[in-house]
């Protein structure tokens, strides 16, 4: 039906508002982040006001040499703050866009890392290197000892995945059911086998795994920000840009296809890239639960579920809403802090019942 | 064109496909059909490349469908499934706007939007577009896929091919023969369509050719009046079947007795009447 000519002279005409809303989703999500990021710099035990941090970022880039601030101010920001807030929104970021993109890959809205095990996968890959490094570390050249854990991390959040994956696809279709049954299966397997470890750990590895088990961003240095910027932060990049695959994806596989996806190379690529998100960020930050669940469906029902805008929407908004629920868990208990797992949890959990129950208010 | 050469499928000791051949050009509207499991949505799905047959090749505009690129495939190749799995709240325009995937790079330009207009209009799915596609029923979903792989190949490379399993499946009287009308319009626009359907008289209606299965095999190809036979009913639907002129068309129409009776001395519940021409069907049976 060549009526292209007509089909141009029609023009902008009637496309659906929310279609054409979307160009603003991105926009609209930089501008919270960057309001994210300036408050959660200035709220702390020690407070530190924005005309501050403006003196002092200026006094830092050479454009300024008169200060008005209070030196400890100077140092509480630059060591301390300004670390955590960008490791923040590094993870953040990272655990929107894993949970938007696998809940793309396994076409349901209802996944994220922390269900389907790939987290708990990380953290046994996390937990065995802290209690079984020790022993190899003689092999380990000292320069890269860093990485151990984050690397075991990684391995261990890719082969969850990956069996997750191979479990619940049945004739290139994902069935809901043996999906979550193979992320339960995943979670208890990697869960016996980390309570195994912490069993024949010693009292410091136990310290050392609990304090990083329950989740915080509070360890951030200039060091792990520059590795979590280049582990995390490079996939995240990657990552982003599959949107319109996704899309096709959606319909099923083999439409993919119809559609010009090379859906085998798409879906591989895109598991090892979350794969490698969900480590880096449990490998610094412990688990942090629901932000990757919560943070797509929020969007989704804002702009609706075309990925192109959702992935990185979900990034800058799993950044912003990490860097409030860190902000809510450095004050609340101030100068003491929560840990931060905790604070996601308790605020996720509400939500995702929420959410169960408008889900069976509308099959009802 | 599409094509198949010497296609065979098998899949463990079973034969799926043996050596089936054929060949759909622009402006062609091949209808597969035979009974079930006779194989043509295996080999529907063979054309659209969603499995790989044990045997043979799928060529599209004379090269074998494995050297184009995915992107430059889908440009020239759209398949509408029996079904799809689309469980998020995409609304319908959005959903015909995926069928323009291979055409644009990240973003749609306004001849996207356009051709989704007019595939929504051509598909009678205009007014769905800000409906959530789950809430939609079974038939109007069917639609409105058809929207999404007409606003795939609605214009491009001078061959196109348009491969649809079973469009009428889940959709009314009226919306079936506005489906097959849509597939003989994309086949004057220099289509070649291959469509599976049950419905034989939608198929004598709409095919140029129509390709009858049995058993894994190509039993017949050709002009549906020329291929539709009282004894090609009983041999391939085991149908004790008349074939008549349309009365207005210029088409073959099937009218269907019954089941075919396997033989003449079995039990019968019909009376003696009504089986005057099995005679000259016993020759096809075996």
């Amino acid at each position: 039906m060549p009526a292209t000519a007509e089909a141009a002279a029609m023009g902008q005409r009637g496309i659906p508002p929310r279609v054409a809303r979307r160009a603003w989703t991105v926009p609209a999500l930089s501008a919270v982040l960057l309001v994210a990021v300036v408050t959660s710099s200035s709220v702390g035990s020690v407070p530190i006001s924005l005309a501050e941090i403006g003196a002092l970022l200026l006094q830092r880039l050479g454009l300024a040499t008169a200060s008005a601030a209070v030196d400890t101010h100077a140092e509480i920001l630059f060591a301390i703050r300004l670390p955590r807030v960008m490791l923040g929104v590094l993870v953040g970021a990272g655990l929107g866009l894993s949970g938007a993109s696998m809940q793309g890959i396994f076409r349901n809205p209802l996944v994220d890392p922390g269900l389907l095990g790939i987290s708990t996968g990380a953290a046994l890959g996390a937990v065995a290197s802290i209690v079984l490094g020790g022993k190899l570390a003689h092999g380990i050249p000292p320069a890269l000892a860093p990485y151990v854990l984050p690397a075991a991390a990684f391995a261990g959040a890719l082969v969850a995945m990956m069996a997750v994956e191979r479990i619940a696809r049945v004739g290139g279709r994902m069935v809901v059911a043996t999906l979550l049954l193979a992320g339960i299966a995943v979670n208890a397997l990697a869960s016996a086998l980390t309570g195994l470890l912490i069993y024949v750990s010693n009292d410091a590895q136990l310290r050392t795994i609990t304090f990083w088990s329950l989740g915080s961003l509070g360890g951030a240095t200039s060091r792990t920000v520059v590795a979590t910027a280049v582990f995390l932060g490079i996939p995240l990049l990657l990552l982003v840009r599959y949107g319109g695959a996704l899309n096709a994806l959606l319909l099923g596989e083999a439409e993919a296809g119809h559609l010009g996806v090379d859906v085998e190379r798409t879906k591989r690529t895109m598991i090892v890239l979350v794969a490698l998100i969900v480590g880096a960020a449990v490998a610094v930050s412990g688990v942090l639960g629901f932000v990757g669940l919560v943070v797509p469906h929020l969007l989704r029902l804002a702009v609706g579920p075309d990925h192109r805008q959702l992935l990185a929407g979900s990034a800058l908004l799993g950044a912003s809403l990490l860097l409030g629920a860190d902000a809510v868990a450095r004050t609340l208990v101030s100068p003491a802090e929560l840990p931060l797992g905790i604070v996601t949890a308790a605020l996720g959990t509400p939500f995702f019942l929420a959410l169960l129950l408008r889900e069976r208010r509308r099959l009802a | 064109m599409i094509e198949a050469l010497s296609i065979s499928h098998r899949i463990g000791s079973a034969t799926l496909l043996e050596d089936v051949s054929l060949a759909v050009s622009s402006g062609e509207v091949l209808v597969l059909v035979g009974p079930n499991g006779a194989g043509k949505s295996t080999l529907l799905r063979i054309l659209a490349g969603e499995i790989a047959p044990t045997a043979g090749t799928v060529t599209l505009a004379g090269r074998p469908s494995s050297e184009w690129s995915a992107r430059k495939r889908a440009e020239l190749r759209a398949v509408l499934p029996q079904q799809s799995e689309l469980s998020f709240p995409f609304s319908c325009y959005e959903v015909v706007l995926l069928g323009r995937t291979p055409h644009t790079l990240g973003h749609e330009s306004q001849k996207d939007h356009a051709i989704t207009r007019l595939a929504m209009a051509v598909t009678d799915t205009r007014g769905y577009e800000e409906r959530a596609y789950p809430t939609l029923s079974g038939g109007e979903r069917q639609r409105v896929h058809a929207g999404r792989v007409l606003a795939q190949i609605w214009e491009g490379p001078s061959f196109r091919a348009l491969l649809l399993d079973e469009p009428t499946a889940s959709l009314d009287l009226a919306h079936q023969h506005a489906m097959l009308r849509l597939a003989r319009r994309m086949a004057d626009d220099q289509c070649a369509v291959v469509c599976v359907l049950h419905d034989l008289n939608l198929a004598a209606q709409y095919a140029t050719t129509l390709a009858v299965m049995h058993r894994g095999r190509l039993h017949a190809v050709g002009r549906p009046a020329r291929v539709l036979s009282p004894r090609l009913l009983a041999d391939v639907f085991e149908v004790d079947a008349l074939v008549v002129p349309h009365p207005e068309l210029s088409c073959p129409m099937v009218v269907t007795r019954g089941p075919l009776e396997r033989k003449a001395d079995s039990p019968s519940l019909s009376s003696p009447a009504s089986t005057p021409s099995n005679e000259s069907l016993q020759g096809g049976l075996p």
